[in-house]
């Protein structure tokens, strides 16, 4: 039985509802002429969420599927964030960051994602090296936490409550003379250099990888290469715990490392060799 | 009809050689009904005469060969005479989808025309609020196509244009944040999530010349990274404060207002890359990086100052067709053609 169609008006928008059943099989939420439909692209039978006429960008669906959100033009703030369900129901509307001549920041955002099934980051460039990634907690309806990163790399924990980032690489400089740092949370965020991994401006080291989280939040893990040496280690940043640096096994020799996580283990790889650190180790033991 | 279940297909291929050259023709025979040429098709339907069919012969494939004069302009050439030419974008190397260039004839110029003379102009950018944006890498694709009446005889040639969406920054000053003690501005910074409001000033801050300054300044030094102070000393994270005789890029060389950019060293990974930029500029030095600026990006940097990027086409993050000197794959120069 076809869904009765209710159209309501909400803070400007027009939603349609067609029942609570969300998503159906081979139907996704999408744009199309700056409006969001939920269907099968080009089938013609998409159902029109919205019909404002403003811009829109950014569609991004949660990683349970359940919502979606996406950011639409405004004249007074960076941009509206719009979080709802494929059936139209469940709204939040966030204004994001009045657009004032005192107020600096990122550009625009520039980009959306879920880092968690209540948490969104907004995203946007300040200047060619510095990002800033605003946390924004869908409930609450504002930003919660966020920080500047002068680097790459912004990977929020699997529970979207911790960051980690390489940060300190300025533009305007030279890449002998930056030194990058493995940083977590607000370490090496706005007016706080070398406060990361591995911390001051003695030791340069390069990050050739992004950082990688466990998946139970407790650690992240990054490789990392001596700028004078090429010798590679990887880094194990516990949150609020003492970082490890482990040097690459002398068998790795010849092959890059790469890192992944087996539950709260750590597994490094090089060639066809492998190797574990266990929780509460300090040392990589070979594996098989 | 002649088809690749045909058994009853013959062909007699004539070479003429002479001393002074010679010609060769393929006579193709198919139930009773025949034709003659170099470069022939079957038309009509049946199997013979009587039903119609008949053995056609057609003009040679046609070609066509492209010239970019500029960045912008291009002409094809199409042979023989007597085609239409059209074109089109389609992005290339994973940079898909994007904003590709608008392709149109010259003032003057029909389908007809041949040579054929188009230009590309800039897309609009695609980014919602209109931020700093992507763009890509397009192949332009002429295609020269005669009226034949039986067939779509059609040639085509290709060349790669990079269209890069733009961004600015700027170096900002000790003067424009007010004058400590007393007349400091204010700027708002939202630090962990906290909206924090720079205001009043610090006495003799480390690193930087002994005196007062308004805490809005040093927050926005330490926010964009470069300073110019009031008593026209420059300085610059790299990679702690110091002062410089000139700012400086990634690459080392110094940067200018309006003749700087920022780019992704995947894209342009070389020193010394030129960079024309349709809407800015030519020969714009492309010398500094940074984390934010990935793929068909480019931040020009447009001087010293709140209002250095003010009114410019690169703070209206529009998009830009752009030619690398010298070119590579990811950024072909302003006049290549023929990839």
């Amino acid at each position: 039985m076809r869904a009765t169609i209710v159209f309501a008006a909400i803070t400007g928008m027009l939603l349609s509802f067609a029942g609570a059943s969300g998503y159906q099989a081979g139907q996704s939420v999408f744009l199309k002429n700056s409006e969001v439909y939920v269907g099968t692209p080009g089938s013609g039978e998409a159902r029109q969420l919205t019909d404002d006429g403003r811009p829109k960008g950014l569609l991004v669906q949660s990683k349970d599927g359940s919502r979606f959100a996406f950011v639409r033009e405004s004249k007074d703030e960076l941009a509206d964030i719009l979080v709802m369900r494929p059936d139209g129901t469940g709204l939040r509307e966030i204004h994001f960051r009045p657009v004032e001549a005192n107020v600096s920041g990122m550009r625009g955002v520039e980009d959306l994602r879920w880092i968690s099934e209540q948490r969104l980051v907004a995203s946007g460039s300040v200047n060619p090296s510095t990002g800033e990634y605003a946390v924004i907690d869908v409930e609450a309806g504002k930003q919660v936490a966020g920080c500047f990163v002068d680097g790459f790399g912004w990977e929020a924990s699997p529970d979207g409550s911790h960051m980690a980032y390489v940060g300190y690489i300025p533009h305007f400089t030279r890449e002998e003379d930056r030194r990058p740092q493995f940083c977590l949370d607000n370490e090496c965020s706005f007016g706080a250099p070398f406060r990361g991994y591995p911390g001051g401006a003695k030791v340069h080291v390069e990050f050739p990888s992004k950082p990688i989280w466990s998946s139970d939040s407790s650690a992240a893990a990054i490789i990392a290469e001596n700028y004078q040496t090429k010798a590679e280690s990887v880094i194990v940043r516990p949150v609020g715990g003492k970082p490890l640096d482990l040097a690459a096994p002398p068998e790795a020799s010849g092959n890059s490392l790469q890192v992944s996580w087996d539950g709260k283990a750590l597994v490094v790889h090089a060639g066809s060799r492998t190797w574990r650190l266990e929780p509460g180790a300090t040392a990589l033991v070979p594996f098989r | 009809m002649v088809g690749s279940t045909d058994t009853n297909i013959s062909a007699t291929v004539t070479i003429d050689a002479s001393s002074s050259g010679g010609t060769a023709s393929i006579t193709v025979t198919s139930n009773g009904y025949s034709g003659s040429g170099n470069n022939f098709v079957e038309s009509g339907s049946g199997d013979s005469p009587t039903s119609g069919a008949a053995w056609v012969e057609v003009a040679p494939s046609p070609t066509v060969a492209i010239t970019r004069q500029s960045l912008m302009q291009f002409s094809a050439t199409g042979s023989p005479q007597g085609g239409s030419f059209s074109y089109v974008a389609g992005c290339l190397n994973g940079s898909c989808p994007g904003p590709e260039p608008l392709i149109a004839f010259s003032t003057g110029v029909t389908a007809q025309t041949n040579p054929n003379a188009a230009v590309l102009s800039n897309p609009d950018n695609p980014c919602a609020n209109q931020v700093p944006c992507p763009g890509l890498l397009s192949g332009i694709t002429a295609t020269y196509t005669l009226p034949d009446p039986i067939l779509i005889l059609n040639g085509s040639a290709q060349f790669n244009v990079a269209t890069f969406g733009l961004s600015c920054y700027d170096t900002t000053t000790q003067q424009q944040w007010g004058t400590a003690p007393d007349s400091c501005f204010t700027t708002t910074i939202t630090v962990n999530g906290v909206p924090v409001t720079y205001s009043g000033y610090t006495s003799n801050p480390p690193l930087l010349p002994a005196g007062n300054y308004c805490n809005a300044f040093l927050a926005q030094f330490a926010l964009q990274g470069s300073a110019s102070l009031t008593d026209g000393t420059l300085w610059q994270y790299s990679p702690y404060i110091r002062q410089v005789t000139q700012i400086t890029g990634h690459d080392g060389s110094p940067v200018t207002a309006g003749q700087t950019v920022a780019r992704d060293l995947a894209v342009i990974p070389t020193v010394g890359v030129l960079v024309d930029i349709n809407g800015l500029g030519n020969g714009l030095s492309a010398n500094d990086t940074g984390g934010r600026i990935q793929g068909y990006r480019f931040d020009v940097y447009m001087g010293v100052g709140a209002g250095a990027c003010t009114g410019t086409p690169a703070n209206s993050n529009i998009m830009a067709v752009s030619g690398c000197n010298p070119g590579n794959s990811a950024c072909p120069a302003s006049t290549t053609v023929g990839q």
